[in-house]
């Protein structure tokens, strides 16, 4: 259908001031408009930026959160084990504390 | 050294390694390697879980693996030895299956946008969790210390059998959870990300080994 549509138009302009003029006049247009969108582009919308940034900021924190996570409860399994041990070994005579020998 | 601690010459060598390689693999993992941008399922920084999730669920594994196996021998040979061993494995595998559930959920809270979803991955984990939570209450409640053992090795041996099930669901059933990234020598990722997977394994497993190093029974 759109390129029906320019068919039309292309061949309604065509009949007013010949068809290559009123080709290239519209490839001039169709140019001008692409810049246009290509220079917006090139600037950066902050409001983007700004969400971006935040998206960064929130995945940094979950992977940093996971990583405490993981190495705070080992470091405290391993430390409630050397306590268990402590008081396990405080009942045992030192002859008996193979791991020791 | 305390006088009345555990370690021995040994474990202080293996702790003094652990905290070396812990501080190396944390700058590998969280600073060195690159963020993942390979294609349309690209996990940018998020990938930098994987590097911790992934290892702790292997130790897991082994964990249950070696809790099994001791269990069995334990069953053979009536030796306490081998229920030391598979107590203090099964032990700290509870654990490490704590944080396999805990890091895959934060995982799943961003990348698919739930703490929680009845996956069959996730939901046969949280089984394997319970049963062997299940299975340290157990311990605690028996009093005997042959039936204690005898019991305890029964239940470890079943509990075992949903392992394999946890590590095989994603290809059994359909899942939200992807499947394995190193698996048949054909791994996924490559070059500083693929060693800091790998580094990660090999810490998750001497910290299994540092944590589950046996204790002897109590006395009195």
């Amino acid at each position: 259908m759109l390129h029906r549509f320019r068919l039309q138009w292309a061949r309604g302009a065509g009949g007013a001031k010949g068809l290559d003029v009123a080709l290239a006049e519209r490839r001039r247009g169709a140019r001008r408009r692409w810049a246009r969108q290509a220079r917006r582009a090139e600037v950066p919308d902050e409001r983007f930026d700004a969400r971006r940034r935040a998206g960064r900021r929130q995945r940094v924190a979950y992977v940093a959160a996971a990583c405490v996570l993981v190495i705070r409860t080992l470091v405290a399994c391993a430390a409630w084990i050397v306590v268990r041990g402590r008081r396990v070994g405080r009942q045992l005579p030192p002859e008996e504390r193979r791991w020791t020998q | 050294m305390h006088p009345d601690g555990t370690a021995s010459h040994g474990s202080r060598v293996l702790g003094s390694i652990l905290l070396v390689a812990t501080a190396v693999f944390l700058v590998v993992a969280l600073v060195a390697s690159p963020p993942d941008d390979a294609g349309r399922d690209a996990m940018g920084d998020m990938v930098r879980i994987m590097y911790v999730h992934v290892p702790v669920a292997i130790a897991c594994y082994t964990a249950f693996l070696v809790t099994a196996l001791a269990s069995a021998m334990y069953l053979w040979k009536r030796t306490e030895g081998w229920d030391c061993l598979a107590a203090s494995s099964a032990e700290v595998g509870v654990v490490f299956t704590a944080l396999t559930l805990a890091t895959g959920s934060i995982w799943g809270h961003i990348a698919w946008g739930t703490w929680w979803e009845w996956d069959p991955r996730l939901t046969s984990t949280s089984l394997m969790f319970v049963m062997y939570v299940g299975y340290l209450a157990l311990r605690r409640a028996v009093i005997d210390p042959t039936s204690r053992a005898k019991q305890a090795a029964i239940l470890r041996l079943i509990s075992f059998v949903n392992v394999p099930v946890v590590h095989y669901s994603v290809d059994w059933w359909r899942s939200l959870h992807q499947t394995a990234t190193i698996s048949r020598f054909d791994p996924t990722i490559d070059g500083l990300k693929l060693f800091a997977l790998l580094f990660g394994m090999v810490l998750a497993l001497l910290l299994y080994v540092a944590d589950a190093a046996p204790l002897p029974p109590p006395v009195g």
